[in-house]
């Protein structure tokens, strides 16, 4: 051999021993990682992948993903207004951003220094203007971004609805319930209570009272983020008309296994059921707090049509948001994920009725 | 025929020893550069529990290297910046305004360019770092979504770190710089006493008339019910009925309009009285807020007994302190 060829040899030899090397440095490193524990999501996992299935699989037709086509710092909440764009809020980014339908990226539609959001959570859009939920009280602005005035409410919004008689229908959190504290309140177009009703648990931290709303007609929709059930009232009386059970295969193994574990605390060991919840035209769209997010769609008396799964880059350890807009015969699902590195993103998903 | 192989033989010999000794030295700086090319980074086992500054090195996006531990002395404020967000550059800003130069100011950002745009002319003791940002998230454990805020002691130990949920850090950072401020009930009265003629003094006036001379006021910046604040509405309702020699006031911020004075007393069912404070007041109490913080400020109770006026400043002392007005 020449000494060229030793030579190359040699190089060749180093650089396969660099590249080992740095394989080894890397591996190293990442396995300093501390891989986080999310026990909730894990028992999910494991008990979806054993279930029977059987459910259909949705691919999302939009994907917003975090620091590619939009710039989230942690979003809580989304909201479609009428025309099909989609209002993402973002609690600590202290800003809404705008998705509008046709558009591939999401943009900052208000900002703090615009409408002084603080800490917005919640949002609804209603009579051509958006409300939105923050640390100061219920803001409503123009569906242009105009600042048009702040309600007080007083009371921490976990979500709420607006009525045709543009009443707010809120479910409160309560630091302290006292035994008479209601599960929904009604207040004025001012912010002023008119009345309380429902029965609230007040048990785990009062956490089984976090309610989704959603309203059609006559009739207020309750879907329990912590408890598999949904309560229908009756807007005009305030008394419960009926209620749901919703049975997915999983849910009884998982309350029995998250009640088993010894770790973390109340919150970490009750399990969230549902994520939210729509109901249009009779039709009621829930979303199950899932790590594969399903979807039930179901008449308003409770009989489940269809069930499907989304089909997701990576599991969700978190469902920030859901709403459903509808349009003849198909709909539109958007859906606000958080996956296990905390990285959020919204999912679009359109499907036929059933 | 000459051969003319031999002396080629030997030139090709020695170009064959030059470029031997070449590659060799070659070989050589790609070892220096793979073992020192480790030195600067921050590599570091991630600790979910962060007690102490990390032992890593910061590439500040002036050139400068520094180990973070050469801080230690100072107390120091570390804060990831998310740049588009105006929250996280007021608050930088507003400490900045406070402690110039007494803490040390560790600005980790994704984008130092847009940093320093929006917040010009930082001073030296500001280091904003974009250099390996997404491995010091993961040295300090802070999520892809969002930001986060450490506060490390003079010791370097970590004495508070949150996601900016408390707008201001006033009043944690005093206290590690060991700032000689009088006591909060001691600030508060002082204040009270300066402020002739104003709300509180007006209350203090009217209570001193009843047949007690007996008035508990409560002054909030904010109230809700999934806050202390809330709770102490509660708690303030149940007194009413229980002593009803104690007149029980609220003192709502002056901006409030009156439409949420009827909101607050409606939604609250408050069974005592509520006004608003006065713009002399407010002012005052704000400068307060500023120094102490507003978990501290907000709901702080004022007992009035004739002449004397005595500060609760913590929820668990409400009920002995109003069992014994």
């Amino acid at each position: 051999m020449r000494p060229a060829s030793y030579n190359a040899c040699f190089l060749f030899a180093f650089a396969v021993l660099s590249v080992t090397a740095a394989c080894a440095e890397r591996s190293k490193s990442a396995s300093t990682k501390a891989k986080p524990h999310f026990p909730e999501l894990t028992i999910k996992q494991k008990l979806q992948a054993e279930s029977a299935g059987g459910s259909q699989s949705l691919r999302p037709s939009r994907l917003l993903e975090n620091r590619g086509n939009a710039e989230f710092a942690l979003p809580t909440a989304l909201t479609y207004a009428n025309n099909g764009d989609l209002y993402i809020l973002d609690n600590n980014g202290h800003a809404v951003h705008r998705w509008s339908g046709g558009e591939t990226k999401a943009n900052v539609f208000l900002m703090q220094h615009v409408g002084a959001l603080n800490f917005p959570y919640a949002g609804q859009i209603a009579n051509q203007r958006l409300y939105i939920s923050d640390n100061d009280g219920i803001k409503v602005f123009s569906t242009k971004g105009e600042f048009e005035r702040l309600i007080r409410v007083y009371f921490g919004v976990f979500s709420f609805a607006i009525t045709d008689k543009e009443t707010f229908l809120i479910s409160p959190l309560i630091r302290k319930p006292e035994a008479q504290s209601p599960l929904i309140v009604e207040l004025d177009s001012h912010g002023k209570l008119i009345r309380g009703f429902g029965r609230r648990p007040n048990t785990h931290e009062s956490l089984d009272a976090q309610a989704f709303l959603s309203v059609e007609k006559n009739q207020l929709f309750v879907a329990f983020k912590y408890r598999p059930v949904v309560e229908v009232y009756d807007i005009a009386s305030g008394r419960l008309s009926r209620t749901i059970d919703v049975s997915h295969s999983i849910f009884p193994q998982l309350a029995a296994q998250m009640s088993a574990g010894s770790e973390g605390s109340e919150r970490g060991r009750l399990p969230r059921y549902l994520a939210g919840i729509k109901v249009i035209d009779g039709r009621i769209f829930l979303c199950l707090y899932l790590p594969k997010p399903e979807i039930w769609e179901m008449r308003d008396d409770g009989q489940r049509l269809r069930q499907f799964q989304v089909e997701c880059p990576s599991s969700a350890l978190d469902i920030f948001g859901f709403d459903v807009r509808a349009r003849g015969n198909s709909v539109t699902i958007a859906l606000g994920l958080i996956d296990p590195a905390l990285s959020p993103s919204v999912a679009e998903i359109t499907t036929n009725l059933s | 025929m000459s051969n003319p192989i031999l002396p080629k033989s030997n030139a090709s010999r020695r170009r064959r020893l030059l470029v031997l000794v070449i590659l060799v030295l070659v070989n050589l700086s790609v070892i220096a550069y793979l073992i020192l090319r480790r030195t600067p980074e921050p590599v570091v086992a991630v600790d979910q529990d962060l007690k102490e500054i990390p032992a890593v090195n910061i590439l500040a996006d002036t050139g400068a290297n520094k180990p973070l531990a050469t801080l230690i002395g100072k107390v120091i404020l570390v804060q990831f910046v998310n740049p588009d967000v105006q929250s996280q550059l007021d608050s930088v800003s507003q400490m900045l305004t406070k402690f110039g130069a007494d803490i040390w100011f560790v600005l980790i950002t994704r984008d130092a360019h847009v940093l320093r745009e929006r917040l010009p002319a930082l001073s030296n003791n500001v280091i904003v770092v974009q250099q390996d940002f997404t491995q010091l998230k993961r040295i300090f454990n802070v999520p892809d979504c969002c930001e986060r805020r450490f506060v490390f002691n003079e010791a370097g130990k970590l004495s508070y770190n949150d996601y900016y949920y408390e707008a201001d850090l006033t009043a944690r950072i005093n206290v590690l710089l060991h700032r000689q401020l009088p006591p909060l009930s001691d600030a508060v009265l002082q204040t009270l006493s300066q402020l002739p003629g104003t709300a509180f003094d007006s209350l203090r006036q009217r209570a001193q008339h009843t047949k007690s001379g007996k008035a508990a006021v409560a002054v909030f910046t904010s109230v809700c019910t999934s806050c202390q604040s809330g709770e102490l509405v509660q708690v303030l309702n149940q007194y009413v009925v229980k002593r009803p020699d104690i007149r029980f006031i609220a003192l709502l911020p002056v901006d409030y309009t009156n439409v949420d004075v009827e909101n607050f007393k409606s939604n609250l069912q408050v069974k005592f009285q509520v006004e608003k404070a006065d713009s002399a007041f407010s002012r005052e109490f704000s400068k307060l807020v500023s120094t102490y913080g507003q978990n501290r400020l907000n709901g702080i109770l004022l007992l009035i007994d004739r002449d004397s006026v005595s500060v609760v400043e913590n929820s668990d002392e409400v009920d002995p302190k109003l069992a014994k007005l």
